[in-house]
């Protein structure tokens, strides 16, 4: 449904560009739920944002296609593109940003998008709004209310309520639990896994915390100073990580029933994606890394449905 | 304290280099060192001594000897505009300083003593915010004059622009301490038992200069703009030769009904440049300290 | 107040014996202590009664009620025109920010702005009413006029008001715009601007739906306070086209020391300005469901 291929989003910098999203691909099946983890900064992001163009003025994307169900989103018109968005690919931001219009009904900003694409009266798009809102776990009195009245898990699901109001194909969360608490957290996560289950969605779930991809998602790839280094389905990341950086990202949680120890966490910094290495981005904080890794960018070698962009695997 | 001077130094350079890429600001200082050197060099610039009288010469049009024409005396008029710059750039610092000082400490003390006095002392500024200025300022020269005071007239207007203009930088002083006060560092200091003053001026100061600062150029503007109305009404000396004179006299004489714009015109254009000039440079250094202006986030 | 406004009745250079002086002083009720003249005066005002006009030979109130319908025209009609163009022209500059609109229209505003009120009045006096002879000079209509029905009222006063307008609205209308241009900006990084988006509508409706209702919030608190500012201008204006409203009246009550008067305007100020806040408060809170009413 969904095919990425070798994209590449760039913002403008004084003195260059930064490579945020550079030579990224990855394909998504209907009704998949993938998970795209990493740490701040590494353009996962970027690269969700691109898929609908939702890019500042100061990124563009530079090169590669993104392909829904068939149509290139990256030379669309701005037309097919409006007509796209939210219809077909919603977003899922963060409850705790300011990602909802403080001056504007719950329930009206869910029935904006019905009503923009759908041919609907307004008393049905409202009618709809407040079984979303319901739908999510929220009193359906409350539809009228304003987001400043609401707690920050509450805004999230009011978020994803949003997300759900044109029944999408594809609803992409970015760090939908980062900003909350973990009793919260653990709430939205069932909620997705719920909707997951009752509707055929597939989902693209962004975040640095892999407890959360762990719980709710079934493909993961991870990124990396802007590139793609490791794919595989959610238990052989787990089980068998191949790239030094997921082995990195998976030692570095307690693991409540390891040792107690103090969890390893990777040393150095990422990269500067203004004046990225020619090699291996990973290979200055990379354990196994030797002349090998600072030649040329890694070929991405395959093992079944698992790959990995490393020289040593 | 030397350790505060080395970064000053520092941000200021990279400052600059910010600065000098905004059109606006770099504008701006343009018009403003200008109007400066003008006034500096007032007594070299100028052809002719502005109080020059020449009756033969009266109500002329811009010619080859008196480029800005002359007045209903004989005036230069090219003359009196050059020393006018002196008038409009005295009043306009040295109110500005005097707004300043009063508008830091009132906001300072509002802002940071919380409790009753603070809270009125917010009234204060507010109701000062709202009051028309232009009234109180005549009534308070007339006040003056007819105390028939010795001070030169000169520094009653300086003093009446000053007195009235200081809200504004309370407020931005008041409201920045308040956030400021929020902040940890005040906290610890005071747990370590540093004294209100010394918090106020190490801490809280030097995090409120740039936008102090962006307020005190926009506040000049105001001043020049003040002191030229003022002038114009006639509360001004009489004797000064300034651009707000000027135009008294314009129109005390029935410019308008002659036709002499070129005695209305230049004044008021030079007035403009001048005030322009301070307001551009005030919303550059406005834009570069809070960054949401330039339309990214923080 | 300086000057015994006593001796300033009396013609200058007369001999005039003390017991007259005495005896106006007496009228006046200026012998009584400073603190009793003060509360009789706040007393009377409380009741409406701002006191006796020593220029007009008539109660203050009444001089005042006279005046300022001219005023209110004037001002009210040039700072809806102000906040209307600035507001609308300064939404557009702050949405193509750094765009030849943007600069065109802050550039303007800026110059507007930069001018004496009373200079920008002169010059369109100069233009139009000397020169080209389309307005009149001065005055709010023409004098032994009879009208012979309202629309020939409302078009001779209409003609006195153009000029007088145009200068104090031109003046204005630069701080709105430029506040709402800046507001907007600031709201345009807002996450919810990036929603509006990916739901898929058009920059216009994210303009007109999301970011300028935002944007609106700054925008009207500081209409209330400029109103002290548009007091300033609106006195030079009346001024320049010896308009007859308040502005010209205080200007009249300085220069001829009649302190009553004076007080008595001071105090309509006062008034206005209070009002003027007190609605922006309650409109702010109209708009921004994140406040009540207090």
């Amino acid at each position: 449904m969904l095919d990425v291929h070798n994209l590449r989003t760039f913002y403008r910098a004084d003195g260059g560009y930064v490579k945020a999203v550079d030579d990224v691909s990855f394909h998504l099946d209907e009704g998949e739920a993938l998970g795209l983890a990493g740490e701040s900064g590494c353009g996962k992001t970027t690269a969700a944002l691109s898929i609908v163009r939702l890019l500042p003025s100061n990124a563009s994307i530079m090169g590669g296609e993104v392909l829904y169900k068939g149509q290139d989103i990256v030379k669309m018109s701005g037309r097919k593109l409006r007509r796209i968005r939210w219809k077909e690919i919603s977003i899922v931001f963060q409850g705790a940003m300011n990602a909802l219009n403080p001056v504007k009904r719950i329930a009206d900003q869910i029935a904006e998008p019905i009503l923009l694409h759908e041919k609907v009266s307004k008393e049905d798009a409202f009618q709809r709004a407040r079984k979303l809102v319901e739908f999510v776990g929220i009193d359906k009195a409350r539809a009228k209310d304003y987001p400043h009245e609401f707690s920050g898990g509450m805004r999230q699901r009011v978020m994803i309520a949003m997300a759900l109001a044109c029944s999408p194909r594809l609803v992409i969360l970015d760090e939908p639990t980062t900003a909350l608490d973990v009793m919260t957290k653990t709430q939205i996560q069932e909620l997705v896994k719920d909707l997951q289950k009752r509707l055929t969605l597939s989902t693209i779930l962004i975040t640095h915390d892999l407890s959360v991809i762990a719980e709710t998602c079934e493909k993961v790839a991870i990124m990396y100073g802007g590139q793609l280094v490791e794919y595989a389905d959610v238990v052989s990341i787990f089980e068998k990580p191949l790239h030094p950086y997921t082995s990195g990202l998976i030692r570095a949680f307690p693991n409540i029933y390891g040792s107690r120890e103090l969890p390893l966490s990777i040393p150095g910094s990422p990269p500067d994606l203004l004046h990225p290495p020619d090699g291996c981005r990973f290979a200055p904080r990379c354990s196994m890394a030797d002349k090998e890794c600072s030649e040329a960018p890694p070929a991405k070698t395959v093992s079944g449905n698992h790959y990995v962009a490393c020289w040593k695997r | 304290m030397s350790g505060t001077l080395i970064p000053f130094r520092r941000s200021l350079s990279q400052f600059w280099r910010v600065y000098s890429g905004s059109k606006k600001g770099v504008l701006g200082l343009i018009l403003v060192l200008f109007f400066f050197a003008i006034a500096a060099l007032a007594a070299y610039v100028s052809p002719f001594d502005p109080r020059l009288i020449d009756p033969g010469r009266t109500w002329l049009p811009p010619n080859s000897v008196n480029w800005f024409g002359t007045d209903w005396f004989g005036h230069d008029l090219f003359s009196q505009m050059i020393y006018g710059t002196q008038v409009s750039l005295i009043v306009g610092m040295f109110a500005t300083l005097i707004s300043i000082i009063v508008g830091t400490a009132i906001g300072l003390f509002s802002g940071y003593y919380s409790k009753m006095l603070g809270e009125f002392l917010e009234r204060v500024i507010d109701f000062f915010l709202v009051i028309p200025y232009l009234p109180l300022m005549i009534v308070l020269v007339a006040i003056f004059e007819a105390m028939e005071t010795p001070i030169p007239i000169l520094w009653v207007i300086i003093f009446v622009v000053g007195i009235t203009g200081w809200s504004g930088t309370a407020r931005i002083i008041r409201s920045q301490v308040l956030t400021v006060k929020e902040r940890q560092f005040v906290e610890r200091a005071r747990a370590v038992g540093a004294g209100d003053f010394r918090i106020m001026a190490k801490h809280i100061l030097p995090n409120v200069f740039p936008l102090v600062f962006a307020n005190a150029v926009l506040t000049v503007a105001g001043a020049v703009l003040a002191e030229v109305t003022l002038d114009f009404l006639g509360l001004g000396d009489v004797t000064t030769i300034s651009w707000g004179m000027m135009l008294h006299f314009a129109l005390s004489n029935s410019a308008v009904y002659r036709g002499a714009w070129w005695w209305i015109v230049p004044p008021g254009v030079a007035i403009i440049l001048l005030v322009m000039g301070f307001t551009m440079i005030g919303y550059s250094i406005e834009e570069i300290s809070n960054p949401r202006l330039r339309g990214r986030k923080a | 107040m300086p000057g015994d406004p006593a001796r300033i009745l009396i013609p200058r250079g007369h001999n005039v014996p003390l017991s007259l002086i005495a005896r106006m002083r007496e009228f006046y009720g200026l012998d009584k202590p400073l603190l009793t003249q003060l509360v009789s005066y706040v007393a009377q005002t409380l009741q409406l009664d701002l006191g006796y006009s020593f220029y007009y030979k008539a109660p203050v109130a009444d001089v005042i009620a006279a005046w300022l319908p001219n005023t209110l025209l004037l001002v009210g009609i040039s700072e809806v025109i102000a906040i209307l163009l600035g507001f609308s022209t300064g939404a557009i500059a702050g949405w193509r920010r750094g765009k030849r609109f943007d600069i065109i229209a802050t550039s303007f505003g800026l110059t507007t702005w930069s001018m004496p009120t009373f200079w920008l009045g002169i010059v369109l006096i100069m233009v139009f009413s000397v020169q080209l002879g389309i307005f009149p000079v001065g005055g709010v209509r023409t004098a032994e006029m009879a009208y012979a029905n309202i629309l020939q009222q409302i078009g001779d006063v209409g003609m006195h008001l153009i000029l007088p307008v145009i200068t104090l609205t031109l003046v204005s209308f630069a701080e709105y715009l430029m506040i709402m241009r800046n507001s907007l900006v600031d709201v345009m990084t807002e996450d919810f601007v990036l929603t509006a988006r990916a739901k898929g509508l058009t920059e216009q409706q994210v303009l007109k739906s999301h970011v300028v209702p935002n944007a609106l919030l700054p925008s009207v608190t500081t209409v209330a306070i400029a109103f002290g500012f548009i007091v300033g201008g609106a006195l030079q204006t009346e001024i320049i086209f010896s308009y007859p409203g308040i502005g010209m009246l205080t200007y009249m009550a300085i220069e001829f020391r009649d302190y009553t008067l004076l007080q008595g305007l001071f105090f309509i100020d006062a008034v206005l300005v209070i009002i003027a806040n007190f609605a922006a408060d309650i409109i702010y809170t109209y708009i921004d469901p994140r406040v009540k009413f207090q």
